[in-house]
């Protein structure tokens, strides 16, 4: 089931990558935004042969940008350039292991939900509904405050609370599909629900489950700075963007501004990318815009 | 209609169990309990002590024995006491309802007038740099973290005028005008960061519904834009968009916890975090209900809504 | 006029209380025998008394004018956990207590912060006839507040004997620092004597702690359960409305017994945490006072050129803890080797900004209770030559891993976690930091279950028996680590008896060498406390906790 829906998911952004009316065809700010985000991922992979560990104490405190730090060190007198490269691993890491977590569950619950539409499996919808109408926030201080702050244990209530937006888009989509004429000739010819879910309903909801997903890059991006402010984050001393903005560097914004602007800037970028890229995708995905 | 909306709200009752169990067995997870939170600075509490007072707060009772006292509690209308400070919890919520309400409509019809009128325009203009300038405006503001525009909403007028908006917020009763300025700030920053989210829904939405066949039919028959975009294009386009509302709506509680943590309103956000902090069960279960009964009712709206706006979809 | 000098002379008096923290000084007894006149009133308006180190810089000019009147606004950093003075000893019920409720003895109000002079307050006059019996006369006609059930009735001898009784009985969290005491008797109206069974040398800064000494009203307590419906006594405010997560008023009290004060006529403290709020608020004028570490007073100083800063010694120390149960922290020689390794005027320098001090078992707030810093200095050198051949000793020559428990949101220990990390990869010993909520961490710290840790919640208390005997005798309340050594229990057990001052103060430093020596904690730099004070604010003395009620005094002076 999954490895079909992935098939089709990597034959939409093979298409929506190179085909005829291709992001990367087309330009603008979709291809912008794909770039950087390319390049800031990449920074992020090949972080130990750029920079030095983001822990390495270096001889000033809180020296300005300029200089030896050409993004200035931070108020223990560590490289914020290494710091900001350093917290883009595990940033990307959380959030794209929390993505890919609610999007395939949320994508399933949603493809349920929508398609038998509160009538075969009522347990199942009671259990989904409840998931739903769990506040996320609570879901989430509560799992980390269990199970401690650590990078899966974020990632995966990230991704939990993550869920439920996509099932919910997935099943909106989903209901619309379902009243469209093919779907109906493909239970007269008698096929599966199986079938029916994966092959004829799925393809119409990429697009949207798509531009969740960008988004949701963000989100989680966004999410992790927000628990990391309600003392929720990762412990230190690896960096997130998130820890960076929200932790003491916010105080020191009137003397030492760069120490909160530069992973302000940063996660910034990221959502702004992600979304601008997600959204020329969307564009260019649905087949029907063609 | 009526028996399907009946039923919906019957299935209320499974779903609620569901969340009332979950939200118990979470929280009992969770190691540490509110005697141990609450101890702060408190010399020489022997651990007998310690011990009597978990007693006198039920702790020490069999779960299923504490489950149910919560449960028969409710349905008879006693959501309990709070084991801090030991607040009737029913009027501590009436209290602070208000507060969080009102920042979620705030920024609900923030949103709204926001992102449906320039959704649809940056639809209407695709490609152009109109259309750049309105995307880049709606994606900035969802990309810039809450807690951080908060901070500089904060900051940057004391830096400029030596003014800064209110730290805690002034009550209704005493203060309107200014009570209104206290949670017009938080609110506008929760609702133009969602606004981003219901202008590119708004957009995409009304790109798909621009290339139907009706919509070209309503062209052909001669109609203007605005007609087509008023009559044809902007209700059809709706539907995925009061689908982001309905999921926004319990996102909401999250930004107003930001919100309401940041510029000191007392709503039931603040009094969610604190009750997690301090382990008060009853505080945080009985707010989970609420936060889970809201969803689900905003989300049947939002479902009802579906055909209303799509006849072609039908309920029951 | 020196009531209580004339009756026991000053010899005497300090014999007879020679184990307090801080005797009851003669010079702060001059003047409050009368009970006509304000206690103290001859150095509320002084100027910082000469040579005190920290003195605030609040001192006014005696030429000038008080102006009364106006609404002094402070911020609080949480909700009180009850409004019931009793039943919480956390800052932010203290807070409200002082303004509401008086003490029978109180730590002297003036601006030297670092004056820990205890004179009567309720009290007309303390007698000590001998080590194990207290007897206090109150002060005549001191009113409680206007309003139900008291309606301006005169504090007796009664309430205070009830009050103690309440803080003494089972369930109180401050129960145990009044176990000695065998009765409480009311000999009149204005006359209550209090038996101890021993000699007992804290006594008098216990009941000078607000924390441990509020006298309550008897028949709100009595009609409603608690003091949490009706807080307030006959303190210096009169309670008007709390709002949880929002603010709470007081009103001033027109009938306090002080004649003059207090001289503005209402304090709001706003319930709000986030610093950059209250920098923005301090910068416009919402706050007239804040808490500000040296990065928050840099940002200030930024908004708001005149402001004036207020500084005292801290009065709560820092440990990172051992749990001396488990191995090998178990071996004092891997604590020791631990200890050597970080690089404390590191801490010092990076984390608190160079304000501050190395500190030993008893903080710096305590004044002479503490150990000389340089002692603490030479304690802990850091030495990475010795730490190795420590561990080796050990049998640790390839180091070993273990975690510290740091509690979310406290951003200075994080700090210091990080920073010591870094120390400890040096000598090869790998560490973990553990983030959990406050209530996780404490869970794991009663309960043992933690390798080391950097706990809040070390007491504020001024007395120093509250420093020592909680945290190194076997059985004390925050003995985390199961730290336990005969020798100590020996002296915390004579310096709690021990009437002579001299010899208690010896006693007490023999304990915190001991301390340092066996390494249960190593204590981490503190910082002094900084007030961030408006211009406008006069006569704004913070203490060094919430040990005395500055709002009293304080002036608004635009």
């Amino acid at each position: 089931m999954l490895s079909r829906a992935a098939h089709q998911m990597r034959v939409g952004w093979s298409v929506g990558l190179t085909g005829r009316h291709a992001v990367l065809r087309r330009g603008g700010l979709g291809l912008v935004g794909g770039v950087l985000l390319t390049v800031m991922i990449l920074m992020a992979a090949v972080a130990p042969l750029i920079t030095v560990a983001p822990n390495f104490q270096t001889a000033q405190i809180l020296a300005s940008p300029g200089g030896d730090h050409w993004l200035g060190t931070d108020h223990l007198g560590r490289d914020m350039f290494s710091r900001m490269v350093w917290g883009s691993r595990t940033t990307f890491l959380v959030a794209g292991l929390a993505v890919t977590l609610g999007v395939s569950v949320g994508t399933i619950a949603g493809l349920l939900s929508g398609y038998y539409r509160g009538g075969t499996d009522a347990v199942v919808q009671r259990v989904v509904d409840a998931l739903i109408a769990f506040p996320g926030l609570v879901l989430a201080m509560a799992a980390i405050a269990a199970f401690s702050a650590n990078k899966l244990t974020i990632s995966l209530t990230v991704g939990f609370v993550l869920s439920p937006g996509v099932a919910r888009i997935v099943r909106g989509a989903t209901l619309a599909t379902m009243s469209h004429d093919f779907i109906e000739a493909a239970v007269a010819l008698g096929a599966s629900n199986r079938r029916i879910m994966f092959q004829h309903v799925l393809p119409n909801v990429t697009a949207p489950i798509i531009v969740a997903s960008t988004v949701l890059i963000g989100v989680g991006v966004l999410i992790e700075s927000s628990l990391s402010f309600l003392g929720f984050g990762l412990p230190p001393p690896d960096p997130t963007w998130g820890q960076m903005l929200s932790g003491p560097g916010r105080v020191y914004m009137l003397s030492q501004p760069w120490l909160a602007v530069l992973p302000g800037i940063a996660i910034t970028l990221t959502v702004l990318c992600a979304n601008l890229f997600g959204d020329s995708l969307r564009d260019v995905l649905d087949p029907r815009l063609r | 209609m009526s028996r399907y909306v009946g039923r919906r709200i019957a299935l209320f009752v499974p779903t609620m169990l569901v969340v009332s169990l979950l939200t118990f067995g979470l929280l009992r997870a969770i190691p540490g309990d509110a005697v141990l939170a609450q101890l702060e600075d408190s010399p020489r509490l022997s651990r007998q002590e310690i011990e009597e007072l978990r007693a006198e707060l039920g702790l020490n009772d069999p779960l299923w024995a504490q489950y149910a006292r919560w449960v028969g509690g409710i349905l008879i209308g006693d959501f309990g006491r709070s084991f801090g400070g030991g607040l009737e919890i029913t009027s501590e919520f009436k209290r602070r309802l208000p507060y969080t309400a009102e920042l979620a409509v705030l920024a609900l019809v923030i949103s709204i007038v926001i992102g449906v009128p320039f959704g649809a325009a940056s639809a209407f203009v695709r490609g152009s740099p109109l259309d750049y300038l309105l995307r880049l405006f709606a994606v900035f503001w969802l990309a810039v973290p809450n807690f951080w525009i908060a901070t500089m909403a904060l900051i940057l007028p004391v830096v400029w005028f030596g003014w800064s908006p209110n730290i805690v917020a002034t009550k209704l009763t005493e203060a309107p005008a200014q009570h209104l300025v206290d949670m017009l700030i938080p609110g506008a920053i929760m609702g133009i960061s969602s606004s981003a989210v219901s202008l590119r829904m708004t957009r995409s939405q009304v790109l798909e519904v621009l290339r139907q066949d009706y919509i070209r039919t309503a062209y052909a028959k001669g109609l203007g834009s605005l007609t087509v975009l008023r009559r044809h294009a902007l209700r059809n386009a709706l539907i995925p968009v009061v689908t982001i509302w309905g999921t926004q709506a319990s996102g909401l509680l999250s930004g107003s916890v930001l919100m309401e943590t940041i510029f000191g309103i007392p709503g039931l956000g603040q009094w969610t975090v604190e009750s997690i902090r301090l382990r008060d069960y009853p505080v945080t279960q009985a707010l989970v209900l609420f936060f889970a009964f809201a969803t689900m009712a905003v989300n049947l709206l939002v479902d009802l809504s579906y055909s209303w706006l799509d006849p072609r979809i039908r309920v029951g | 006029m020196s009531g209580l000098r004339s009756r026991f002379g000053r010899r005497r008096f300090i014999r007879a209380t020679g184990g307090t923290a801080m005797a009851l000084g003669a010079a702060a007894l001059v003047g409050c025998g009368g009970g006509e006149e304000p206690a103290a009133t001859g150095r509320k308006d002084a100027p910082a008394a000469p040579g005190a180190p920290a003195a605030a810089a609040t001192a006014t000019p005696q030429a000038r004018a008080i102006r009364r009147g106006g609404e002094l606004v402070l911020p609080q950093a949480g909700n009180p956990p009850t409004l019931d003075v009793q039943l919480s000893t956390a800052a932010n019920t203290t807070n409200l207590g002082r303004m509401l409720y008086d003490q029978v003895l109180a730590y002297v109000l003036n601006a030297d912060p670092a004056d820990l002079t205890i004179e009567p307050s309720l009290a007309a006059s303390a007698e000590v006839p001998d080590a194990a019996t207290y007897r206090f006369v109150l002060r005549p006609g001191v009113k409680m507040h206007n309003r139900p059930p008291m309606n301006g009735r005169v504090v007796t001898a009664r309430d205070v004997k009830f009050s103690f009784d309440r803080l003494r009985a089972k369930g109180s969290p401050v129960a145990g620092v009044y176990d000695p005491i065998a009765s409480i008797d009311v000999v009149d109206e204005r006359t209550v004597i209090f038996r101890l069974n021993t000699g007992y040398a804290p006594f008098p800064s216990v009941v000078a702690e607000p924390q441990t000494s509020f006298v309550v009203v008897p028949e709100v307590v009595e009609q409603d359960g608690d003091m949490t419906k009706r807080p307030g006594a006959s303190g210096p405010f009169v309670f008007d409305a709390y709002e949880a997560g929002v603010r709470y008023r007081v009103n001033r009290n027109p009938n306090y017994f002080r004649e003059g004060y207090p001289r503005v006529d209402r304090v709001t403290r706003i319930i709000q945490n986030d610093a950059s709020a209250l920098i923005a608020a301090f910068a416009s004028k919402q706050v007239h006072v804040t808490g500000a570490d040296p990065v928050v007073l840099e940002q200030l100083q930024r908004l708001v050129s005149n402001l004036k800063v207020a500084e005292q010694p801290s009065a709560t120390s820092s440990a990172w803890v051992f749990n001396t149960r488990v191995a090998p922290l178990s071996d004092v020689r891997v604590r020791r080797a631990l200890a050597k390794a970080i690089d404390q005027q590191r801490l010092l320098d990076v984390v608190l900004k160079k304000t501050g001090s190395l500190s030993g078992p008893v903080p710096p707030g305590l004044g002479k209770w503490a150990l000389p810093s340089a002692e603490v200095r030479a304690a802990y050198s850091q030495d990475l030559a010795q730490a190795k051949q420590l561990l080796a000793a050990a049998g640790l020559s390839g180091g070993f891993s273990t975690s510290i428990i740091v509690y979310s949101g406290q951003t200075t220990y994080s700090q210091h976690a990080e920073l010591v990390q870094q120390d400890l990869a040096a000598v090869g010993v790998r560490v973990k930091i553990d983030l959990q909520d406050q209530a996780l961490g404490r869970k794991n710290l009663i309960d043992g279950n933690f390798e080391t840790g950097m706990p809040t919640g070390k007491t504020t208390a001024l007395e120093v028996d509250l420093h020592l005997r909680d945290n190194y005798a076997a059985k004390g309340s925050r003995n985390w680590g199961g730290f336990s050594d005969a020798q100590v229990e020996q002296w915390i057990a004579q310096q709690l008896v021990e009437t002579n001052e001299g010899k208690r103060l010896e006693l007490t430093k023999q304990i915190q060498r001991r301390v340092l020596e066996l390494m249960p904690e190593v204590f981490l730099p503190v910082s002094s406390s900084r007030s961030a004070i408006r211009p406008e604010v006069e006569d704004y003395w913070p203490s060094v906790n919430s040990d005395r009620a500055s709002e009293v005094a304080t002036w608004l002076n635009a």
